[in-house]
């Protein structure tokens, strides 16, 4: 039971879940069959939303659809203008904030004032 | 993640991307209401990077622990039974998959570089393209696979593989006990890179 205990009750089994999902518009990026983070935000982002999962905030389906919706609506905006794509992480940045939002875990308002009051140096805050 | 502090710490710090922006007023948010610790995202990202990376190996090994008729392919020849999964890409090298057993630990090295079953595993680990263990896994197996925290009974045989631009290596590790009732794909989730190296078990 050892193995059970070790994957299904943490992150692994969540992270595992996201791996399995190899095709399709809401996979990961990869290369080489490995996952891809190309900023260091990146992985904060992804790491923070399996996070919040394990611990009860929410479902992952609740996250992926908002991650799907997200994905369609880049699409169709690309189809509008010639301008640059957002890439995957901040469809999954911008799947994530409308999740906390939607769930009354944050308000949008609380965000933008947390963007504003840490321009610089975080370390100054903790 | 050291990675983060010293992006964020740097004496010449890049601009951060808007998104970039973004992530971190949500992440410190999160904090502060105390619905997330740092560690916990540093956690994720290990598990992520580590173990979700060698997907492909772990589906292959999930595939020789349900089908016997597979796993014997497997082992007879690595690359053909890797290629019935769609994994290929070896660039002209051979697949061989060494077998973990009661009386047999295999782990897989490369003494010249980093040659690795990429298709498989995904990117090598930094460690294993390192001096020390290339040097040390052929000298002192034993000791090597203890500082990764794997102690084996005297009684188990260890052998070391060497790979080279001809044949890269993989192992596989034995079924865990109590896996009974596991599907294929909760048996892959169970597999880690580690172990497929062989400097860990399951």
């Amino acid at each position: 039971m050892d193995n059970y205990d070790r994957l299904f009750g943490n992150a692994g089994y969540i992270a595992r879940r996201i791996a399995g999902d190899i095709s399709g518009p809401t996979a990961i990026p990869r290369r080489n069959g490995e996952p891809v983070f190309n900023e260091p935000w990146e992985s904060r982002v992804f790491g923070a939303a399996v996070a919040l999962c394990e611990q009860g905030l929410f479902e992952w389906e609740e996250f992926r659809e908002r991650l799907i919706a997200e994905i369609a609506a880049a699409d169709a905006a690309r189809d509008q203008s010639a301008g640059p794509q957002s890439s995957y992480y901040e469809r999954f940045l911008a799947a994530l904030e409308r999740l906390l939002i939607d769930k009354g875990i944050c308000a949008k308002e609380e965000i933008e004032q947390h963007e504003v009051a840490e321009p610089t140096d975080e370390h100054e805050h903790r | 993640m050291s990675d983060k502090e010293s992006e964020q710490s740097g004496h010449h710090p890049r601009p951060l991307s808007a998104a970039a922006l973004r992530a971190k007023a949500i992440e410190s948010l999160l904090v502060e209401k105390g619905l997330l610790a740092s560690d916990a995202i540093d956690r994720v990202v290990e598990i992520y990077e580590k173990d979700v990376g060698p997907l492909n190996g772990a589906k292959v090994v999930a595939r020789a622990w349900c089908d016997p008729g597979y796993k014997r392919r497997l082992l007879e020849d690595g690359t053909a039974a890797v290629a019935e999964l769609g994994f290929g890409g070896l660039q002209g090298a051979h697949l061989v998959v060494v077998e973990n057993t009661p009386k047999v630990h295999n782990v897989v090295c490369c003494t010249l570089c980093s040659c690795y079953p990429w298709p498989v595993l995904g990117l090598p680990p930094t460690w294993y393209k390192s001096l020390p263990y290339r040097s040390r896994i052929v000298r002192e197996p034993r000791a090597v696979l203890r500082e990764f925290g794997l102690e084996l009974p005297e009684s188990v045989e260890i052998r070391v593989w060497d790979s080279s631009a001809e044949i890269r290596y993989m192992v596989l590790p034995e079924r865990p006990a109590a896996t009974a009732d596991m599907s294929e794909a909760e048996l892959a989730s169970l597999v880690t890179r580690d172990s497929m190296i062989g400097v860990g078990r399951l």
